[in-house]
Formats: C-alpha cells, sequence, structure tokens
C-alpha cells in the first residue's frame, strides 16, 4: 500500500521536475537558457507538455497487431513499478515484506523486456522492430553485470531484505572492512565506506543502471537519428507518455536502489562526534525520507549530467563493454568481497 | 479464505493463457500468452510459501525463456505484415490422445486420496535454500552449473553464421 | 496457508497443464510451438513438485523445481540454436517438412 500512496504520486510529480531539470541541466552545458517562456524561467514548461500530450489523439495505426499493441506501454510500466513495492522509506515504513526483496525487484523489473518486445513487434513498423531488437539485446546483456555487482553488496550484508541491507548501514564498528573497536556512524558506516571495494561495485552497478534504462550514452533503442524513435515510434498520446514515465521510473529506480545498496538508504550522512550527536539528531521518519529523497536527486542529477556529457555508444562497443569488462569486472570485485568476508569473519 | 480467493484467481490466469494457445494460430501471440501463463504460475507459488520458486519462475521463465523465443522468432522471419500463422494438423487425434490421458491420470488422482500434512518450514527459506544447494544437492548443483555452460557454449556455437 | 483447498486441485491444475501441453504439441505444426508444449509440461511436473514440498521440511520438491527450471532454460536456448539454423538452411519452421537427413 506504501506502494500506492508515496510512489505513485511521487513518479508523477518527479516526472514533471525530472523533464523540467533535465531541459534546464541540458541547457546548462550547452550554455543556453533552455525553457523561458511558460511560467517565471519556464517552471510551467513540463506542466504545459503534460497537458498537451494528454490531450492528444491516441492514434492505433490500422497495421498493427491491436492487442499486443495497446497492452504493451501497461506492462513496461507494471513491471517498473512493481519494483517499487519492495522499497524500505524510513526506519517505520520498509516495503512489501519478502524475503526475497531484492530478487524480486531485479526479476520483476526485468519483466519490462516483454512489453518492448510486445512494442516493437506489435508496432509492425521496421524501426519498432530494430528499437525493440537492440533494446532486448542491451537489457538483457547490462542484467549480468547488474546482478553480479547487486550480488557483491548481497555477500557483504548477507541479506536480501532492502530494509536490513538500510539498517546495517546506521551504526556499526567496521571501517574499511576492519573491526575497529569504536563507534561509526553517519556517512563513515555505508557500505562503500564499510567496504571500499563496493566503489568498484557501484560504478559497475550505475552504468548498468544507465543501460537498464535506455538513457544515453546507451539510449540505441531509441537513438532518433538512427531508427526515429525506436519501439516507441508508432505510439502518441497518453501511450506514448506511459512509456516516458517509465522511462523515467526505472532512472528512479535505479538511484533508489544505488542509494539503498551502497550509501545508507534513508541513514543520515551525519556521525556522531564526540559529545556532538549529529546521526542521533538527524534520524527520524521525516528526516529518514529527506535524505533518501536528497541521494537519488543526486544519483538523477549525475545521470542526467551523464546524457549531456557523453555520446552514445556504437553497438559493438555497448555488448563488448558489458561483456569484455563490466562482467569479467564484477565477478572478481564478487570473488574479493567473498575473501575478505571470509577473512574479517 | 483470502488465500482461496487468491488462488482461484492466480488459477484462472494461468489456466485461460493456455486456452488461448490451444485455440490460436498466432505463434507470437502464443508465446506472449505463455508469459501470462507463467505469471499466474509463480502468483500460485507465492501461496505455497515457495517465494523463492516463485521468484526463480519470473525471472528465468518470463524474463528469460519467453524472450530468447520471442527473439529466435523475430531472427526467423524477416517479412513483416504476415504475421506467424501455423496451420493445426491431427486435430481430433491430438485432442482426444489428451483428452484420454487427462481422464485416466484424473481418475488415478482422485482414487489416491492425498493426504497432507501441515508442517510449514520455519526460518529464512532463501537461507536455507542456498545452504541445502551446498550441502545436499551440492552434486546436482555443480552440475547444472556445468550444464550451463556446456549450453552456453553449444548455443553461441551453434547460431554463428557458418563459415566464420 | 493453503488448508482450505484440496492437494486434488493442484493435481488437476496440474495434470490439465500437462494434457494442454501435449496437446499443443501433437496439435500444431510450428516448432516454436512444440516448445511451448514442452515448456507447459515442464511447469506442470514443478507445480506439484512446489505444491507437496511445502509440507516437506527439507524441501526436497523445491530443489528439484529450481533444478528443473534451469535445465529448461538451457533446453529452450539449446532448441532456439537449432530451429535457427535448420530455417537458414531450409526456411522451414514446421518440424514435420523436416524429412532429410542429407541436404
Amino acid at each position: 500500500m506504501i506502494t500506492f500512496l508515496f510512489f505513485l504520486p511521487f513518479i508523477l510529480l518527479f516526472v514533471v521536475i525530472g523533464v523540467y531539470g533535465e531541459r534546464k541541466i541540458a541547457s546548462f552545458i550547452q550554455s543556453r537558457y533552455g525553457p523561458m517562456e511558460v511560467g517565471p524561467k519556464g517552471i510551467l514548461q513540463s506542466i504545459a507538455d503534460l497537458l498537451k500530450m494528454l490531450q492528444k489523439e491516441d492514434i492505433r495505426p490500422s497495421n498493427v497487431d491491436k492487442p499486443l499493441f495497446l497492452v504493451a506501454p501497461l506492462i513496461v510500466f507494471a513491471a517498473i513499478f512493481a519494483g517499487f513495492s519492495v522499497l524500505p522509506l524510513t526506519i517505520e515504513i520498509g516495503g512489501a515484506q519478502i524475503h526475497t526483496g531484492l530478487f524480486f525487484l531485479l526479476a520483476i523489473v526485468s519483466l519490462d523486456v516483454l512489453g518492448i518486445l510486445m512494442a516493437g513487434w506489435g508496432s509492425n513498423n521496421k524501426y519498432s522492430y530494430y528499437g525493440a531488437m537492440r533494446a532486448v539485446a542491451q537489457i538483457v546483456s547490462y542484467e549480468i553485470p547488474l546482478g553480479l555487482s547487486v550480488l557483491g553488496v548481497v555477500m557483504y550484508t548477507q541479506t536480501l531484505d532492502l530494509q536490513v541491507i538500510s539498517n546495517q548501514q546506521g551504526i556499526g564498528s567496521l571501517i574499511f572492512g576492519l573491526s575497529t573497536g569504536y563507534q561509526v556512524s553517519g556517512f563513515l558506516a555505508w557500505n562503500v565506506f564499510q567496504m571500499p571495494i563496493l566503489w568498484v561495485s557501484f560504478l559497475i552497478f550505475f552504468i548498468a543502471g544507465l543501460a537498464e534504462s535506455n538513457r544515453t550514452p546507451f539510449d540505441l533503442p531509441e537513438s532518433e537519428s538512427e531508427i526515429i524513435g525506436g519501439y516507441h515510434t508508432e505510439y502518441s498520446g497518453f501511450r506514448w507518455g506511459i512509456f516516458m514515465l517509465s522511462e523515467y521510473a526505472m532512472m528512479l529506480l535505479v538511484s533508489f536502489l544505488a542509494a539503498i545498496l551502497f550509501f545508507g538508504g534513508w541513514q543520515t550522512p551525519l556521525p556522531n562526534i564526540g559529545p556532538l550527536k549529529l546521526y542521533d539528531m538527524t534520524t527520524g521518519t521525516e528526516w529518514g525520507i529527506f535524505w533518501l529523497v536528497l541521494k537519488v536527486t543526486g544519483f538523477i542529477f549525475i545521470q542526467m549530467w551523464i546524457r549531456w556529457s557523453y555520446p552514445r555508444l556504437r553497438v559493438d562497443q555497448l555488448m563488448s563493454l558489458s561483456w569484455k569488462y563490466l562482467t569479467p569486472a564484477s565477478i572478481i570485485i564478487l570473488f574479493i568481497v567473498g575473501i575478505w568476508k571470509l577473512i574479517i569473519v | 479464505m483470502i488465500a482461496s480467493i487468491l488462488t482461484y484467481i492466480f488459477t484462472a490466469i494461468t489456466i485461460a493463457p493456455i486456452v488461448y494457445i490451444l485455440i490460436t494460430k498466432n505463434v507470437i501471440r502464443a508465446v506472449f500468452s505463455l508469459a501470462f501463463s507463467f505469471l499466474g504460475l509463480s502468483g500460485l507459488y507465492v501461496l505455497m510459501n515457495a517465494e523463492f520458486m516463485a521468484v526463480v519462475q519470473l525471472l528465468i521463465y518470463a524474463g528469460g525463456i519467453i524472450v530468447l523465443m520471442v527473439f529466435g522468432l523475430m531472427l526467423t522471419k524477416t517479412t513483416l505484415n504476415k504475421g506467424f500463422i501455423t496451420q493445426h494438423r491431427s486435430l481430433f487425434f491430438g485432442s482426444l490422445v489428451s483428452f484420454l490421458l487427462f481422464i485416466s491420470l484424473a481418475a488415478l488422482a482422485t482414487r489416491s486420496g492425498f493426504k497432507v500434512g501441515f508442517t510449514e518450514h520455519a526460518g529464512d527459506p532463501v537461507a536455507q535454500i542456498g545452504q541445502l544447494f551446498l550441502t545436499d544437492f551440492i552434486i546436482a548443483f555443480e552440475v547444472v552449473a556445468f550444464l550451463l555452460l556446456v549450453a552456453l557454449v553449444g548455443a553461441s556455437y551453434l547460431a554463428k553464421k557458418s563459415g566464420e | 496457508m493453503m488448508e482450505a483447498i484440496s492437494p486434488t486441485y493442484f493435481v488437476f491444475l496440474s495434470l490439465f497443464i500437462f494434457c494442454a501441453g501435449i496437446a499443443i504439441i501433437i496439435i500444431k505444426r510450428s516448432a516454436i510451438f512444440v516448445l511451448i508444449g514442452i515448456e507447459l509440461m515442464l511447469n506442470a511436473a514443478n507445480l506439484n513438485l512446489v505444491y507437496f514440498s511445502q509440507y516437506d521440511p527439507g524441501m526436497n520438491g523445491l530443489m528439484t523445481s529450481v533444478f528443473v527450471v534451469v535445465l529448461a532454460a538451457a533446453e529452450v536456448a539449446i532448441a532456439l540454436a537449432i530451429l535457427l539454423n535448420i530455417f537458414k538452411h531450409y526456411k522451414i519452421t514446421d518440424p514435420d517438412e523436416l524429412t532429410s537427413l542429407k541436404n
């Protein structure tokens, strides 16, 4: 229920703000103003776009495979949205209580490939078809480094429950994987500081996450200069909007996961320093949501920054990056984490 | 009570696509409806306290095998518009055989009178499954790992263009 | 959790899935449908294994069904690679038309 009550409005709000933010960041990076006309500093631009999109006709071309064409965007969004159900928000609100939390998330999110294939096939259009083929090849390839880098964290924390993973990053005594005997809190107790090798894991996770959400430099499935819009070429109006929404939802999900797995989730970054109990002062339900959203926003910003800084990869570069570099690297990280865990326990 | 209602709902989600597959001649729609059937099965597994199996079902069947099948299908036909329409053959004989099999096995099942105890396993099933993999099922686990490697190499060898 | 529904219900469900798999294999003239039928039959077996394994503290059925899923994945990968090769060579997808061993 928490998912519906919090995440659905949150995703919608995030898309409105995110689209505006993306344009402003893009224009800042490219030394221009970006949207300036609607509202002060163009702040209402994405709301105007949203209204325009909702009024558009939902065009259904006559030669499409109707059921597949119509149901595809819903499947993509449902699969990604289901992933949000296990995310913990604060110490009290822990998401769905299932043993296989993280595993479930990765499994259910991988179902969006089905929707993409349906869209690509159902559209009956060669650009959609190539877009879907590219998307599937890319998402399936990058699921392997993604899963392996997450597995490093799971091996270290020894649980699949995201709430437990968040809890473990609050107060501990480990730093750099070694027991210090002192109480460590704040950012020093985060997984990346508890176990510094996880920085590499995080890097792999972030790159694979970019590819999973079809963001530049991995936006081959919808590269407009080569294949128009990829698998959503034939869509318009509301259904296209759902594709857009699921792309942003996927960005958000990857950022949430990165924050929870590597950077403490809803934990505060401020440590207790002697008598100055900063950690205890900044822990609580409201603080939890605040820190989590702050971290997530940071990752979203980095994703946008990367989008406007790097050119798109070629297909062969994409595949060799995944199979020749990221996958072996993540296996090595997994091995090191296992050995380290064996030594210190 | 809620569990029973959910069971019936998931049963319907499992069976309806299978009935559709039996009727349809469109291959690609059959494959996609198979995915829905697997989703229903994975819901049933959750109700059977087998959460891990449900997630495996989602990840490997719905997310892996179906995608593989559709991908394979897309590679076999380069012309769009036509779709993948197949034909039926020996309709009478095939349905007769499966119907008779169903009747005879069902008779056997009703006569045997299954009784189950209610010893549900405690603890964290995921951890328990992990331990079982590396203790009781270690040989099967290693053999399956080797088989997967062989399958991977074999599939990529078969699928590559000849003469490369 | 499942006290309300008798085991026979699940046995019948898995029987239905199994027989539907057989019917699909016999009736349809397409190799992909044959694969679908095999997957359905494997799933019928899995359903039984998982159902009865919830009353087994050793979880033997559950473990077996995990292996079944893995084997099914390997089987589909190989089968599709073979199908792709057949299609490249003969341009057919119906297993009935594959009657010659040479050329």
